[in-house]
């Protein structure tokens, strides 16, 4: 119990309740938990309008009901917000933190900076790889300070996207907030990622990849000939395949078993209708990769497009024709202003997606000062706009700053705060748990003392499933 | 007085110079007939109803400089889609047509950069450069402004044999499939060859003209045999360097045999009438005319080149000192496109090198030196006695043709991609500004609305 | 010289007019010009008119009607031609034949001069000539902070005593960028230069002033030191300072240090990147500039703000445009006055600012830089408007005599 932040002494009391009932997070705890209840807070459901003066009942991490007349059990524990704002955790549906993989990213090509001789360019094309079977979960290592200091900023949910150029791969959703790695992802095929590039090679890598995925989803579609068995020995080889290609040690156990929260998310598993093909020539030669593709073509699988530019948007486009994934997620990983931002196609955009997850940036044309708000563009123009949370904590706690300035140029308040909960959550489709506050979902919340954009606020306390998240000892 | 015939000028000369021009002499070569001129457009419109027109743009009233050397006062072009319809006057403009007042306005084929860089095509050599162009490069924009709408990227280049890869691009802002104009319609190399690389180049021709001889009816199919050859003999040659245009179709020699690319032929050293003649020496041997990439010394021979159908491209301002203890090292002249041009040679001109000057679209504060003002080059032709609407065609028709893509670009004329200029005056005149841009059919540049030039008022 | 000819007949072949007479050897006769226009920078433009010179001076110019030719001159009449003053550039570094000269070891140099160093025959003075160009200051580069003294030349002559118009033309003073570069030295940056450059002023003034005294039967007859004998120069008015500048840094404490503290003759050079944020500053001292050999800012909202524009708009009127050849070739001249008036200074102000503006900077302006009587018959012979590229310069003529025809550096 720390009594030291109690700037106002009439809150200690709440707090200490509070804290009383977090604990220690690794502590296990007794099946039916003492509800709580957080009253006297402002509450921003994102669900709906704010409640003025309301109560979240919380039990067993979920949220039991939220509203201004919800009566509080006897025997709950009662946290006093102090009047404080509670909005739902934060989603950071983009991210790299805590993974092994070498820092910088060679094609970031930034324009902020006046120079009077330009570069020159690279002197070969982009290449581009198709890794899609590769699960980023695999490369994740759990045991890192990261993931609970970024909880400690409010991200209570956090979508892990690998890197390459190409078909990147399949991310993960992960507890920021859990310490092994078993408890940690909480899916690991959440969504497949592309990272088109521009270049010959790179599109057509894309293009014939996706004519095969779409080819193998036509196979699928025909009624089974043979039993599932075979076909799923088949993919097991084959990814066994996928793995050794990558030089990265097979998981096996987690390839056949998806983790539980899984099962009840949209990632289901792959490759339940395995083909039965190819009887005349034997074992038909499998790859993984178009598997995995064709899985977020028949929608089992989202699809991330981190697309940057409208440069890097139209020659997709034309890469992927109409072989289009009925549930595509546009990521804008930078804004490049020497290639079109994509606020500049909002036409094409459109065809693609609804959701973009961009950067939480202001930029300016390429020739002038004026400032632009792309994300308050397409919000006007009817998209769902999320904001990518940066990866390193201190950065990630001045995400409110960010959104704040994009506030003051036109974006409309109660967008800037879903792009970073509600939208996030439905890109990484975890919009049935976390997000908004509302029964039945978890109970990831944030207290701020005030206004989450208002820059007198502060963030008190964060919940991940009912439970507090632990100041880091300083 | 001969010199004064031969130039076919009529006209009456400083008496001052008269005591200079006598005893010069030329040597005379057969001269190719000059390729016909099209007609006048404003006679013929072609009028092809075979694809419906979805978009008709009329630029209206302005005094319209065809860039074949011909000037149609207040007359209006006539653009269905990406392409010009008619001009002339009196054109029936059809009633849904989008009409753009050009009235008091100059009318101009949009210009073309013969060396240029950036705006928005790669800096590596695509296998298909459509898959690598970027129509949101904000030097699209800078280009426009200066009345440029397509240039030649070249992103390598071939030694001893034809080689390299280029494309010429379009600066079609948005629209990334109206960029390529084509690919790999130029090839390089250098001369002087040394006796051994000259053997390999004559060996290389001689077999490739075997291949299409061989394979006359058969095709594209014909030129792999070739193709094959190619590969393996360019690998000894410049290592490191493709002379391919992609990895189908055929290779550079047989596709300059063809016609269907241009040579470009620059030299190692100074440019001047010894490396000149092997470079003509090139152009015969493969039939056709080679491009003289800045050729100083062009002007001394004026007939040769243009006996061998060969083309230029030179900087008119660019001084190049003669060596006045080398006979065959001339030097340049200022003059050097009048008379190339007068020759019979089509003559494009890029900007001087130097530090500020070349193929760039510099930001540094020299202005009149580089891109921004290809049009002052244009001037400098004529500074140097070249006639003024012939000057027009150095940074429009003619630089098209040493790009082998003149069927396209280059002109006003109907049947071609519509690619022009609204400009407030002469466009020549170190005054004058690109009002609009239009690419392929579609307003592409406002002045107004681009921050460049918008708070000039002329 | 054929081939210089030939090239001359394709220049020439649009020409209409005729001209008829040649200059014979004795130019002591008088010589009467007529041509449509005279671009006099001296008042209004003058149609039809007449130009009479004698012993290299213009002695009356006016309407053709009005002036006759006396017995025994030469008429030369131009027909629809334009006369225009030969251009005058007073930054420029290749009458040695080669690029920027420097003497790159002590920071300050006032006892360097270029004069020793040009080469009448050098190439490119003819060529610079071809470009109308007939008198140029001749400085030394920006490599050190005060570099020594250009010479003021014309551009035409076999020997060096037929260039010369001043063998000290002006001082030369690097103040910021280029003399920065040198490190591990006191002077490797601004603050150090102003330090180093004051010193070396004092230093000039007060020989000047114990100069001065003493003629003045007021003190001592000082020691005569060599070294400081051109700077002295510089503080009895006889001689200007050019200044290198870069950027607006540079150009307001150019014009304290020389015009508020030291209050020498000076002309501001360069003035370019975003100089013209000083103009105001400068145009409240009267600040003569003299601009280039960049004509633009590329500013940030993307505009191309003429520097010439920038400082006439903010009333510094008193300016001129240089070449800084090597960087300009100096023959395109015209071409830098040209980009001012593209980019938005008035032409009649850009045409002065190659003529009777550096002229009257340098202190020639009873001399050069425009027609009137009195003045050397230094012009330019052009189809029309001078600026235009597409009007070379037909003939040139410095002091009466017809230094360059077209075509003869080819």
């Amino acid at each position: 119990m720390t009594h030291d932040h109690c700037r106002r002494p009439f809150r200690c009391v709440a707090l200490a309740l509070a804290g009383a009932i977090a604990g220690h997070m690794t502590i296990a705890l007794p099946a039916q938990e003492r509800p709580v209840a957080i009253h006297n807070a402002r509450i921003l459901t994102m669900a709906g309008e704010p409640i003025d003066r309301g109560v979240v009942l919380i039990r067993n991490g979920k949220i039991q009901a939220v509203g201004a007349e919800v009566p509080i059990p006897a025997g709950a524990k009662r946290v006093d917000a102090g009047g404080g704002t509670i909005m739902p955790g934060l989603v950071s549906a983009f991210s790299r933190a805590g993974l092994t993989e070498p820092r910088g990213d060679p094609d970031q090509r930034r324009s902020s900076r006046r120079s009077f001789r330009r570069s020159r360019g690279s002197r070969s094309a982009p290449k581009a790889s198709n890794r899609a079977a590769r699960k980023i979960a695999d490369q994740l290592y759990s045991r890192q300070d990261v993931f609970g200091e970024l909880a400690q900023a409010g991200i209570t949910t956090l979508g892990l996207a690998p890197r390459d150029d190409g078909f990147s791969g399949r991310g993960a959703v992960i507890d920021p907030t859990a310490t092994d790695a078993a408890t940690m992802v909480l899916n690991d095929e959440a969504f497949l990622l592309i990272t088109p590039v521009p270049g010959s090679k790179a599109k057509k890598l894309v293009k014939e990849a996706l004519v095969k995925a779409k080819k193998l989803v036509e196979e699928r579609k025909k009624p089974k000939p043979a039993a599932a068995k075979p076909a799923e020995g088949d993919k097991t080889e084959a990814k066994d395949e996928a793995a050794k290609t990558e030089g990265k040690p097979a998981d096996k156990p987690q390839d056949k078993k998806p983790p539980t929260d899984a099962a009840k998310g949209k990632g289901s598993a792959p490759g339940q209708g395995g083909p039965g093909k190819g009887k005349g020539k034997g074992k038909p030669k499998k790859d993984p990769n178009i598997d995995a593709i064709a899985d977020a073509l028949e929608g089992k699988t989202r699809a991330f497009v981190d697309l940057r530019s409208a440069y890097r948007l139209v020659h997709y486009l034309k890469a992927a024709g109409d072989h289009q994934f009925p549930d595509t997620v546009v990521v804008a990983s930078t804004l490049d202003n020497n290639e079109g931002r994509l606020d500049e196609v909002v036409k094409e955009l459109r065809g693609l997606s609804e959701v973009v997850l961009m950067e939480a940036k202001l930029t300016t044309p390429a020739f002038g000062r004026a400032v632009e708000c792309p994300a308050a563009t397409l919000v006007d123009q009817g998209f769902d706009v999320g904001f990518l949370l940066p990866d390193q904590p201190s950065q990630a706690r001045e995400v409110f700053f960010a959104l704040m300035e994009l506030v003051r140029h036109g974006l409309p308040q109660a967008k800037a705060l879903a792009g970073v909960t509600a939208v996030p959550a439905q890109a990484l489709g975890v919009d049935d748990r976390v997000g908004t506050i509302a029964a039945g979902k978890d109970a990831d919340l944030l207290l701020f003392t005030g206004p989450p954009l208002d820059p007198a606020s502060r963030l008190e306390r964060v919940w991940r499933r009912g439970r507090a998240v632990e100041e880091a000892k300083r | 007085m001969r010199a004064l015939t031969t130039a076919a000028l009529a006209v009456v000369l400083l008496p001052v110079l008269a005591a200079d021009l006598t005893g010069q002499r030329r040597r005379r070569f057969p001269r190719r007939p000059p390729a016909a001129e099209p007609a006048d457009p404003a006679e013929a419109p072609s009028e092809k109803k075979a694809a419906k027109v979805e978009r008709w743009v009329a630029v209206r009233g302005g005094d319209v400089y065809l860039g074949t050397g011909q000037l149609l006062r207040r007359a209006t072009v006539l653009i269905g889609d990406d392409k010009i319809k008619a001009v002339g006057h009196d054109l029936d403009v059809p009633d849904e047509a989008e009409v753009i007042d050009a009235r008091g306005k100059a009318v101009a084929p949009g210009f073309i950069a013969v060396k240029a860089r950036g705006m928005g095509a790669p800096s590596y050599a695509d296998e298909e450069f459509a898959d690598s162009l970027n129509p949101f490069s904000p030097d699209i924009k800078l280009g426009l402004s200066a009345g440029i709408t397509s240039y030649l990227a070249q992103v390598d280049r071939g030694t001893d044999v034809p080689g390299g890869r280029s494309a010429v691009v379009k600066l079609a802002w948005g629209d990334v499939d109206g960029m390529l104009v084509a690919q790999d319609t130029v090839y390089t190399m250098r001369v002087p060859l040394s006796a051994a690389k000259w053997r390999a180049l004559r060996e290389r021709v001689e077999k490739a003209k075997e291949g299409l001889a061989q394979g006359k009816d058969a095709g594209k199919d014909a030129a792999k045999p070739a193709d094959k050859s190619t590969t393996k003999g360019q690998g000894g040659t410049t290592p490191g360097r493709s002379a391919r245009g992609g990895d189908k179709g055929p290779d550079a020699v047989t596709k300059i045999l063809r016609g269907e690319a241009k040579l470009w032929v620059t030299s190692s050293g100074n440019f001047d009438v010894g490396p000149l003649r092997q470079a003509l020496e090139i152009s015969r041997l493969l039939g056709h005319g080679v491009v003289l990439d800045n050729p100083v010394g062009a002007w001394v021979i004026p007939d040769e080149v243009a006996a061998t159908g060969s083309m230029a491209v030179v900087s008119p301002r660019l001084r190049v000192r003669p060596d006045p203890g080398r006979p065959d090292d001339t030097g340049s002249n200022l003059a050097q496109a009048a008379i190339l041009g007068e020759a019979g040679v089509p003559v494009a001109v890029i900007p001087p090198g130097g530090r500020f000057g070349g193929s760039g679209l510099g930001r540094n504060g020299i202005l009149g030196q580089d891109l921004h003002t290809l049009h002052l080059d244009a001037a400098f032709a004529v500074r140097g006695g070249m006639e003024d609407r012939r000057a027009l065609r150095t940074i429009t028709l003619d630089a098209a043709k040493t790009l082998g893509v003149a069927e396209r670009i280059g002109s006003i004329e109907p049947g071609k991609d519509a690619d022009l200029l609204i400009l407030d005056g002469d466009p020549l005149h170190y005054r004058t500004f690109v009002e609009t841009a239009i690419v392929n059919g579609k307003v592409v540049y406002e002045k107004d609305k681009e921050p460049f030039y918008s708070h000039i008022h002329r | 010289m054929t081939l210089g000819a030939r090239s001359a007949l394709v220049v020439l072949a649009a020409a209409a007019a005729s001209v008829s007479a040649q200059r014979p050897a004795d130019s002591t006769a008088p010589l009467l010009i007529r041509a449509d226009r005279f671009l006099t920078m001296a008042g209004p433009t003058l149609h039809d008119g007449a130009m009479l010179i004698r012993d290299g001076k213009i002695v009356a110019i006016g309407a053709g009607a009005q002036i006759d030719a006396p017995p025994g001159a030469e008429v030369l009449d131009l027909g629809r031609r334009t006369v225009t003053p030969g251009f005058v550039d007073l930054h420029h570094h290749v009458s040695s034949g080669g690029g920027d000269i420097n003497d790159m070891v002590l920071p300050t140099n006032p006892e360097l001069r270029t004069l020793d160093t040009v080469r009448p025959s050098a190439r490119v003075i003819r060529e610079t000539l071809s470009g109308g160009v007939t008198t140029t200051l001749f400085i030394p580069g920006s490599g050190t902070n005060l570099s020594g003294f250009g010479a003021l030349l014309k551009m035409a002559g076999d020997t060096l005593e037929e260039m010369v118009i001043r063998e000290l033309g002006a001082m030369k003073v690097a103040q910021g960028f280029n003399p920065e570069r040198r490190s591990g030295d006191l002077g490797a940056s601004r603050m150090g230069m102003h330090l180093l450059l004051t010193e070396t002023l004092e230093r000039g003034r007060d020989y000047a002033q114990a100069w001065r005294d003493h003629r003045a039967g007021q003190g001592p007859q000082p020691d005569l030191d060599p070294r400081l004998e051109q700077l002295r120069a510089v503080f009895d008015g006889k001689v200007p300072v050019l200044i290198h500048t870069a950027g607006a840094r540079d150009c307001v404490a150019t014009a304290r240090m020389f015009q508020d503290v030291f209050g020498v003759w000076m002309i501001l050079s360069h003035g370019t990147f975003d100089g013209w944020w000083a103009a105001t500053a400068l145009a409240a001292r009267g600040t003569p500039v003299n601009l280039g050999p960049r004509t633009y800012d590329f500013d940030r909202d993307g505009h191309f703000q003429g520097i010439a524009a920038g400082y006439w708009d903010s009333g510094c009127t008193d300016l001129s445009i240089n070449t800084d050849a090597p960087v300009i070739a100096g023959e395109q001249l015209q071409v830098q006055a040209a980009m001012a008036a593209r980019l938005g200074l008035p032409t009649q102000a850009a045409l002065q600012a190659v003529t009777i503006q550096p002229a009257r900077q340098i202190g020639l302006g009873d001399r050069v830089g425009s027609l009137e009587p009195g003045k050397d018959a230094d012009f330019i012979v052009t189809r029309g408007d001078p600026l235009d590229p597409r009007n070379p310069p037909e003939l040139v003529f410095i002091e009466g005599e017809i230094v360059y025809r077209a075509g003869d550096v080819p």
